[in-house]
């Protein structure tokens, strides 16, 4: 499956742990964006306790 | 890229009511730009309103009994258990099966049922694919009758949104005071969670093939209005009574948050797709947001179904679709002959749905096939062996059971199947008494009333009641209702009511009024019931009172807005006639008895042109009542054509076929009058069997039939061109199809009673007022019901006129009727002599 090319539509770097509607409802990128961010302060979270 | 797409996207129990408010204070601007650039309307739904039958019928343009989705949950086809329904249940072939055939790919998400998927051309995420487990140590595995390619289920897996991913910045725009939740007493944000990450689940799969596959048709499910309405509808501003306070402050802004949402998505996907897709946004039923909530679900199958409203809403945008027009007469049937036909495809002759021409900048003629189902050739029919256990699932089953639309199920399977297959016969006898399949919608019933306990018959015999009510069986009707209240039924029925129709039905409206009277229950339809009651037995004004406060409980009924201008039309008050006839067709445009009593009030406001236009509008429409509607087209063209004098109550014209009436009240002049009709060379219909006496010399010019014309006025074409005496009680039992000239005799009442007092003997001096009162207010009924009839004319004619001043009476009555006669013949009947009981100051 080739994606299409779309404008950007947020900044991924602006996505917190805690998420949003707002992010919710930019469907999958926006999903995806938010696991990720989860993702990575889990295992940052996770480090620091070790 | 492909052209001529369309996105179709449901909203589950999306209602007006709700979105235009939001969309007043710019809370809903993705679904405001559609319409703005697109049509909107409501779209009637079907009863009953369950919305795996619903959204089968939107995708198939079939109604239930013919595509066989029957409810929420089935009998599995090895009959040992019930699992949540699933496409195996549909019977005849959807949308995305035809598209299939003819070469279109379509993308389907979370469809209502699509489990299990079906092999098409392109992609379907069935809705079994966001049914996830609470437990996060729990995993939720997908089969593969999930996804349709399976192939593709690595890119959609961890799109799948759980519950206990949702956090307090998911929950605040729903529940702004959460952490105030005292999550042992209210499963509230337990709820908001499940429903949230499901329809996200929905929305990124959905998103993800916007942006990522080729596609000619997609449609797009989501459930998340429908339950949040469920859940937290109850405490929506206004707060109602017996709403306990904290809750309503908490959860009052959850029922708008979900709309808010749902329009932040929508303007997600309206971003995702090409300015040649054409959009449509639509709901399956409507929401009770008024005093119509429910507070305590009763114990009814499916009760939360209660809750839904008629009307739901659509939308539509696109390139062929015109720009923010209001359409109207929509039913979720339509939807599929529409999409259809969109595409240049033909429709079934076997769909119940029609194609809304309306909504379309330019239109084509639709085409037909005999039926989809009989066409050859491959249309991604399921093929999948439909193992119970691969298709039954637990999550989906706990959450219809705690919504309230399935009963936990028994542990005795058995039990379970019986319930659900007695649900689902009963469910098929609603769908045909929807239809109007009386014999069908019977046969279920009295079959299902052989079900031994503990099935509730009540249910049952409503509908019973119902039919027998439509077939004009009373007292059967009567039995059924008796059957119900020696019933022990749990369902708090409002028999009041039922009782009250079936005695207004029978013509007995005090008693039915009475009724009405005693109960306790004000509810708008019990209110509207009294009105049309109290219009019945002549009481306007406390009819206009009930009716207002019926409007006010439920302003959206446009029935009750027909009542009060046909009262107001008899009230003589025609503008405000005209505004409720006016809003009546802004709510329902297909509602052919408001366009009639628009004309009405117009005609008598002097505006013919648009009178004609309100008549023309009724008489397509071919109501119950067209003959009405034919009628008045008829009168206000000759009145326009023929220039006749509008000030006049009466036309002065001939009328094909017309039926001439002599009337009055006994002793008022008829029979004088009938025997100068027959001097004067008008055919007369009489049998000749009341002999002349003392009272009525020169004979009584009666026909027999007419006695007992309130049971059977069949007889009636027999005096067309003729002359008929009818008393002026039995006037409204004329067979309205015809045409009438009614020559009515007016009396002073003091000498009618003391003629009538003399004929049968009673003495001269005791005088009934009674009586008296009686006359005065069939006389004032005679009016009001000539104004409701336009295809009868009443000319007034004076007793002491015609004896004392026959010619220019003979005149008028001549140029009524539009035919010639002998006047001099007539002024020969004329017998002063007999005018024996005048009053004493004409003496």
């Amino acid at each position: 499956m080739t994606e299409k090319p779309k404008k950007i539509v947020f900044d991924p770097k602006k996505v917190t742990v805690e998420g949003s509607l707002a992010i919710l409802a930019l469907g999958d990128v926006g999903f995806d964006a938010w696991r990720k961010v989860k993702i990575a302060h889990n295992r940052f979270s996770s480090d620091e306790e070790k | 890229m492909k052209k001529n797409k369309v996105l179709l996207i449901g909203w589950d129990a999306a209602d007006w009511d709700i979105i235009w408010p939001l969309i007043a204070q710019g809370k809903m601007p993705a679904l405001k730009s559609l319409i703005q650039r697109g049509v909107y309307g409501n779209m009637s739904t079907m009863n009953p309103p369950y919305s795996p039958m619903l959204w089968t019928s939107v995708a198939t343009g079939k109604t239930p009994d013919k595509h066989g989705v029957l409810g929420f949950i089935e009998v599995t086809p090895d009959a040992k258990t019930v699992r949540p329904v699933t496409t195996t249940s549909r019977k005849t072939r959807a949308l995305w099966n035809i598209f299939h055939n003819k070469g279109l790919a379509s993308n389907l998400v979370g469809w209502w049922p699509s489990f299990p998927v079906e092999p098409i051309n392109g992609t379907i995420i069935s809705d079994r694919f966001q049914k996830t487990s609470r437990n996060p140590k729990k995993q939720t595995p997908m089969s593969e009758f999930v996804i349709h390619p399976w192939e593709k289920k690595d890119e959609f897996k961890d799109l799948r949104m759980f519950p206990f991913e949702i956090t307090q910045a998911h929950l605040y725009p729903f529940v702004p005071r959460a952490h105030d939740v005292d999550q042992d007493m209210h499963r509230g944000l337990a709820a908001i969670a499940s429903v949230v990450s499901q329809n996200t689940s929905v929305h990124n799969a959905a998103t993800k093939l916007l942006r990522t596959s080729e596609w000619d048709f997609m449609a797009v499910y989501y459930d998340m209005i429908d339950h949040f309405c469920h859940s937290f509808m109850k405490y929506h501003p206004p707060k109602l009574p017996g709403v306990e306070k904290e809750n309503y402050d908490i959860f009052k802004e959850a029922v708008t948050g979900s709309y808010i949402f749902q329009d932040m998505m929508l303007e997600r996907k309206l971003k995702l797709i090409d300015k040649d897709t054409t959009v449509i946004v639509m709901s399956d039923h409507g929401f009770e947001s008024g005093e119509k909530r429910i507070l305590e679900m009763p114990k009814v199958q499916a009760a939360p179904s209660l809750e839904h409203r008629q009307f739901g809403m659509f939308v539509a945008a696109g390139p062929n679709i015109k720009e923010n027009t209001k359409v109207f007469g929509m039913g979720l049937i339509d939807v599929a002959p529409t999409i259809l036909h969109h595409y240049g495809l033909p429709i079934g002759k076997d769909m119940d749905g029609k194609v809304i021409l309306d909504i379309f900048k330019e239109t084509q003629e639709p085409t037909y096939i005999e039926s989809w189902d009989k066409e050859p050739g491959d249309f991604g029919d399921l093929k999948v062996s439909t193992q119970t256990d691969a298709l039954s699932d637990a999550e989906t089953m706990e959450q219809l059971v705690e919504l309230g639309y399935v009963d936990k199920l028994d542990e005795k399977f058995e039990v379970a199947i019986k319930k659900t297959r007695i649900d689902l016969k009963h469910n098929l006898a609603r769908v045909y008494l929807g239809k109007k399949d009386f014999s069908s919608s019977k046969k279920l019933l009295l079959e299902l009333l052989e079900e031994t306990p503990p099935t509730d018959l009540a249910p049952f015999y409503m509908n019973l009641i119902s039919i027998a009510v439509l077939e004009k069986e009373f007292v059967l009707a009567k039995e059924y209702l008796q059957k119900v209240k020696d019933s022990k039924t749990e369902i708090n029925y409002n028999l009041d009511l039922t009782e009250s129709y079936i005695l207004s039905e029978i013509g007995r409206p005090k008693e039915a009024l009475a009724i009405l009277d005693k109960s306790t229950a004000v509810s708008g339809q019990i209110l509207y019931k009294k009105a049309t009651l109290n219009f019945v037995l002549g009481n306007l004004d406390i009819a206009t009172q009930q009716l207002e406060k019926a409007i006010e409980k439920e302003p959206e009924k446009a029935t009750y807005y027909t009542l009060m201008a046909e009262i107001l039309l008899n009230k003589q008050e025609y503008e405000e006639a005209a505004e409720y006839a006016l809003t009546s067709i802004e709510i329902v445009k297909y509602f052919p008895k408001a366009h009639l009593l628009l004309g009405q009030a117009l005609e008598n406001l002097g505006d013919l042109e648009n009178a004609r236009v309100a008549y023309e509008m009724a008489n397509s429409l071919k109501p119950k009542e067209f003959h009405k509607a034919k009628q008045s087209l008829d009168n206000i063209i000759k009145k326009v054509e023929l220039d006749i004098d509008y000030t006049a109550e009466v036309s002065n014209v001939y009328q094909e076929n017309q039926v001439t009436i002599v009337s009055g009240l006994p002793r008022s002049g008829t029979s004088l009058m009938m025997q100068m009709l027959d001097k004067g060379g008008v055919d007369i219909l009489q049998d000749q069997l009341r002999e002349a006496d003392i009272s009525n010399p020169k004979g009584y010019y009666e026909y027999k039939p007419v006695m007992s014309l309130y049971k059977d006025n069949t007889w009636l074409s027999k005096g067309q061109d003729k002359a008929v005496k009818v008393v002026a009680p039995l006037l409204k039992y004329l067979d309205s199809t015809l045409r009438y000239k009614i020559i009515f005799m007016r009396r002073d009442l003091n000498e009618i009673i003391q003629s009538q007092q003399k004929m049968i003997g009673k003495s001269e001096q005791e005088f009934p007022v009674t009586l008296y009162n009686k006359y005065q207010k069939l006389l004032a009924n005679v009016t009001l019901w000539d104004k409701s009839e336009p295809g009868v004319e009443i000319l007034y004619v004076n007793y002491t006129d015609v004896l004392e001043n026959p010619a220019s009476e003979l005149a008028r009555i001549e140029k009524f009727l539009g035919v010639g006669v002998n006047k001099q013949e007539m002024i020969n009947c004329v017998d002063v002599s007999l005018y024996r009981n005048r009053t004493k100051a004409k003496k």
